[in-house]
């Protein structure tokens, strides 16, 4: 269980005392409670495996999660990183959150790419440079041939994006017939972009389980599952989660994590849930993000959060998860060396 | 850090507690030193040689200050105490042949007074040379293992809102629900404290009579529940959630613990502090007590408890027969009674706790004079050196206790004896100006810089005599009545949570403070006259005499500066702390921020932006605690460029309770704050304490001409606060 930070600074400070007795009564009830509100809901099983594996790895505790590290010492990933994200169901705000990511990122001085693996093609309309004459019906990630160096577009935030492209039904038919005879079509690809060494590559993917779906995790180095606080996705949880296990479980270079999208601590379901996922899936979840007015006027300008209104708590909450995502990376990499 | 190690800093037993437990060995030591010292104060230096000697050991102690840790505070100790002796044996042998019944009376009631300041300054070396420093103990990781505990509120006419915070608070604690029973204590009796104990969830114990005051109701209490320990808090002061976990260890670890206590912090300004305006510069009258006496009185297993705060085993309670009732400072007389049963008190010097200081100056006084007189009753009727049970060390730290609050009369004999050379030209002296300088002024000026020293941290350089000064005439009276007949007196409880709503200049108070100025200020010009007109005056008695009184001047004006009541503005005293917060604005975005304070139905917050937001928009906060966050309504009370006040005022009981889990309870709020004052020297001190008595001189010339102004009587003018 996470320590709230007041107790880590009482011992720290005052007596060089040992949190890790210190029982916090106050945050033990409150799961209690929820789960006593909604008996049906928290009857279903989340897995909780992986965070029996990772509890010796990662170190990095809740509270470090709000401190803003200087870009000088932020861990940089020596070779390309690969985040690839997920969602249990629709209309979470994946492909938002994937946009606010790769510009946090960039922001936090690495090289982003961003790359729409999802036919519904809704990743450029988040950033601004890109116009309608950019995003010609022939060009997209799908056509077999292509150069990915040529399709690629620069946006103004540094952010380089990858657009799905617009595709008929028939096209994409055989896109997706053409990708489950090839599993390897992603990872040959993205080998042959030759990126920088440090690159951090964003992977937008559709909802639910699809042949991208496979494809992205197979070259993932994590899996950001994107989810609400609510009954439909806290249900379609592990489905996801099953999927995600049988596609990349054993790489010693991946790890899946969690992010709590729009939560909303005004609702008592919403905040329950929000309680039991963190409970359950402990330092699997990466960051939690409040439903945020300024997230939907930012799409609507067609740029990020960052830019639109620096000082709300959806900025803050997009950087810090950006953090954990970096810390994440840095964690995973010291465990390949060793 | 190796294991070892570990044991080391956490047990109590320092290096020099061990060396006083083999007795042989302590007893040889300590009778050679002693004769030692004696033999040093005792040898006949002339002038020159008396002065040779004082300006080295002066020189070494302002060499060793700048090193000062607690080998050389110890050495600055023993030096401070030869030059005292010294001075001590001089004055006694060498300065006493009065002539005539005017130069007797003065001279050894100003001797008495001096023997008096000089046994509560080696007292007080002993009690705080070599503070324990204990820090706490864990708990067993295996919960099943903790304790029981019963928390009592005692309340006698403190208002719902200031008991409710302390109540939401101890609900907050981190202790195991079934072992944790919380009872308000109602001596009023109040049918809306017995409706909110209900809605709250807890206990009501109340009883039919008064008996005994608050002893008598927390007895009451004790014999109604069953919890293995009792923590008791007075109505006001409201514990952080770590408070238990904090504080227990110690009791499992030492099974003769009987009491431990914990500093008694203040977050709101006491009347020294709101008069003054030094709240948080100048360590306020408790903290040289909290900070320094209860953590020194622990090496010798004498703390004592005080009334709130603390913990107390139940078992060994009820083997004296529950709280001692005999006196009116229950607190501290129950701890003795316990060290005489062979049970040890500790001290934690970590805040866990905070409450609220009295409002107004006559709440102040009124509040020390019980203490007085309570230490004093113990005094007679149950005192420390005699009766069985004490070790030395116990004695000596209890008696000190006591006679501390004894500074009466003898304050008011320091701040008037110059006076009797310049009115009535008695010779309290009988010696040369020089020899005199040469013995007094290295034993003031070696005592001062190394109480500055020792305490520096809890109690800035001549504040004692400027806290002492405004309290003297109050306690003197009821000290010596209990002294005569322990029995005279009422009990009187502290008014707390008032509110001064202008200024007004306290006539009633300051008028002890007034007569010694003017008498010190009628001094000087006597003293003056004689300088300039009589050509066969003494010009050196004359000018030692004229400076003493001038530094009376300053200390009895700086006391009239704080009669002078300051207007409070807020009702409920607010916090200063920076905490993480989220606005939710009307229009759907959300803002993040830092607070700058809290109260208990107030937010006052730093924004990153401004913020387009008018007087009354209602808005909603968030506040945090780790990765729990709370939502709270609240309306726009003023949002001045980045700064917005907010009022949290209808919020539900579970609501009211969060808020306080995410503000009063937090386990570092008070730890933070705690002994962060500004370093003392002992001559900014000095400049600070004349600017105030300068500011005293003219606040009290300005209240006269209003008064001779609107030619009313002071007494109908100028109403007291109703407290």
């Amino acid at each position: 269980m996470s320590i709230s930070s007041d107790i880590p600074n009482l011992f720290g400070t005052f007596f060089d005392g040992e949190t890790e007795h210190y029982l916090e009564i106050s945050q033990q009830n409150d799961a209690y409670e929820a789960r006593i509100r909604w008996p049906v809901l928290t009857e279903v099983e989340l897995n909780t495996r992986a965070l029996a594996d990772e509890k010796k790895i990662s170190n990095c505790g809740d509270h470090s999660l709000n401190k803003v590290l200087p870009v000088q010492q932020q861990p940089k990933p020596n070779s390309i990183r690969v985040i690839t994200l997920i969602s249990p169901k629709g209309g979470v705000g994946k492909t938002t959150l994937a946009a606010n990511l790769a510009v946090a990122l960039q922001t936090l001085g690495h090289s982003v790419l961003a790359i729409d693996f999802d036919p519904q093609n809704a990743l450029c309309h988040h950033f601004q440079a890109i116009s309608k004459s950019q995003l010609d019906s022939r060009t997209g990630i799908f056509t077999q041939e292509s150069d990915w160096n040529t399709l690629s577009i620069c946006t103004n935030t540094g952010v380089v994006v990858l657009p799905y492209g617009v595709l008929t039904g028939q096209q994409r038919s055989a896109f997706e017939v053409s990708l489950e005879g090839n599993p390897q079509w992603l990872a040959h690809k993205l080998r042959d972009l030759g990126l920088a060494d440090g690159t951090l590559v964003i992977l937008d993917t559709p909802t639910g389980v699809s042949p991208y779906l496979c494809q992205a995790l197979s070259v993932a180095n994590i899996a950001l599952v994107v989810t609400l606080a609510d009954a439909a996705s806290y249900r379609a949880l592990p489905l996801i989660t099953h999927q995600i296990e049988s596609c990349a479980s054993n790489r010693n270079d991946f790890s899946m994590r969690y992010v709590i999208n729009q939560q909303e601590n005004a609702q008592q379901l919403n905040k329950d849930i929000a309680k039991v996922l963190r409970r359950n899936l402990g330092e699997q979840v990466l960051g939690s993000i409040h439903r945020d007015q300024s997230m939907a006027e930012a799409l609507a300008h067609s740029r990020s959060i960052l830019e639109q209104d620096p000082h709300t708590r959806g900025s803050h909450e997009i950087l810090q998860c950006a953090q954990a995502l970096i810390r994440q990376l840095a964690v995973q990499q010291d465990r390949q060396l060793a | 850090m190796t294991n070892s190690n570990q044991e080391a800093s956490r047990t109590p037993v320092s290096s020099l507690a061990q060396l006083l437990s083999k007795p042989g060995l302590y007893q040889g030591v300590f009778l050679s030193a002693l004769a030692i010292v004696f033999l040093i104060a005792s040898v006949p230096l002339d002038l020159e040689q008396q002065s040779l000697f004082s300006a080295v050991c002066l020189g070494v102690v302002l060499l060793l200050r700048r090193h000062a840790g607690r080998l050389t505070i110890l050495m600055m100790i023993v030096l401070s105490v030869i030059t005292s002796l010294r001075y001590l044996y001089w004055r006694l042998t060498s300065s006493l042949g009065f002539e005539g019944v005017l130069d007797m009376i003065f001279g050894y009631g100003l001797v008495a007074a001096e023997l008096y300041a000089l046994l509560v300054l080696l007292l007080g070396f002993v009690q705080t040379a070599w503070p324990l420093n204990r820090k706490p103990w864990p708990l067993p990781a295996d919960h099943t293992l903790w304790p029981s505990v019963d928390l009592y509120i005692p309340t006698y006419n403190e208002p719902l809102d200031v008991v409710r915070l302390t109540v939401l608070a101890a609900q907050s604690i981190d202790w195991p629900k079934d072992r944790l029973n919380i009872y308000i204590l109602d001596d009023g009796r109040r049918e809306e404290f017995r409706t909110f104990c209900s809605e709250a969830g807890i206990g009501y114990i109340t009883r039919a009579d008064n008996s005994h005051a608050k002893a008598g109701n927390l007895n009451n209490a004790l014999r109604q529940t069953k919890g293995e320990y009792i923590a008791t808090f007075d109505a006001d002061h409201v514990p952080t959630r770590s408070f238990l976990q904090i504080g227990m260890g110690w009791f499992l670890k030492d099974p003769k613990l009987a009491m431990l206590q914990t500093p008694h912090f203040f977050f709101s300004p006491d009347p020294f502090e709101k008069n003054l305006g030094t709240f948080r510069q100048v360590p306020n009258e408790g903290e040289l007590f909290y900070g320094l006496v209860q953590d020194g009185n622990d090496l010798w297993n004498a703390t004592f408890f005080c009334g709130s705060c603390a913990i107390i085993k139940r078992a060994p309670l009820e083997e004296l027969g529950g709280f001692a009732v005999e006196t009116v400072t229950e607190d501290a007389h129950t701890a003795l009674k316990l060290n005489r049963l062979g049970y040890n008190t500790a001290y934690l010097a970590l805040p866990q706790a905070a409450g609220l200081a009295t409002e107004s100056l006559s709440g102040h006084i009124g509040q020390r004079i019980r203490w007085a007189r309570g230490m004093a009753q113990i005094f007679r009727t149950d005192n420390p050196l005699l009766g069985k049970g004490l070790k030395l060390g116990q004695r000596l730290c209890y008696l000190n206790a006591m006679l501390h609050f004894f500074y009466g009369l003898p304050r008011l004999a320091f701040l008037t004896a110059p006076l009797a050379y310049l009115l009535f030209e008695a010779q309290v002296f009988q010696a040369s100006s020089l020899l005199i300088l040469a013995y007094a002024l290295p034993h003031l000026v070696m005592a001062n810089i190394v109480n500055s020293t020792i305490q520096g941290r809890f109690r800035h350089s001549f504040w004692n005599e400027v806290y002492e000064t405004v309290l003297a005439w109050y306690i003197m009276r009821p000290v010596l009545l209990a002294m005569v007949n322990p029995k005279l007196g009422k009990f009187n409880v502290t008014a707390k949570g008032g509110v001064i709503d202008r200024n007004y200049f306290d006539w009633a108070m300051a008028r002890p403070y007034i007569v010694l100025l003017l008498l010190n200020l009628l001094g000087v010009f006597v003293g003056l006259a004689k300088l300039v007109l009589d050509t066969d005056a003494q010009v050196a008695t004359l000018l030692i005499n004229l400076s003493w009184t001038l530094y009376n001047i300053i200390i009895s004006a700086a006391a009239v500066a704080v009669a002078a009541e300051a207007r409070q503005i807020r009702a409920t005293p607010r916090v200063y702390a920076q905490l993480p917060a989220v606005i939710w604005l009307p229009n759907g975005k959300n803002i993040t921020c830092q607070t700058n304070d809290f109260s208990q139905n107030g937010l006052g917050l730093s924004l990153p932006v401004e913020l387009a937001l008018n007087t009354g928009d209602q808005v909603q906060v968030s506040l945090f605690r780790g990765n729990e966050e709370s939502v709270f309504p609240a309306s726009v009370m003023f949002c001045r460029e980045r700064t917005l006040g907010l009022s949290l005022q209808d919020l539900n009981l579970n609501q009211q309770r969060e808020l306080t889990r995410l503000t009063f309870s937090r386990a570092d709020i008070w730890a933070s704050v705690w002994g962060n004052s500004v370093k003392d020297t002992p001559l900014r001190a000095l400049q600070g304490i004349t600017s105030i008595a300068w500011r005293g001189l003219r606040l009290l010339s300005r209240a006269t001409i209003n008064v001779v102004h609107f030619q009313t009587r002071p007494a109908k003018f100028e109403t007291r606060s109703s407290s």
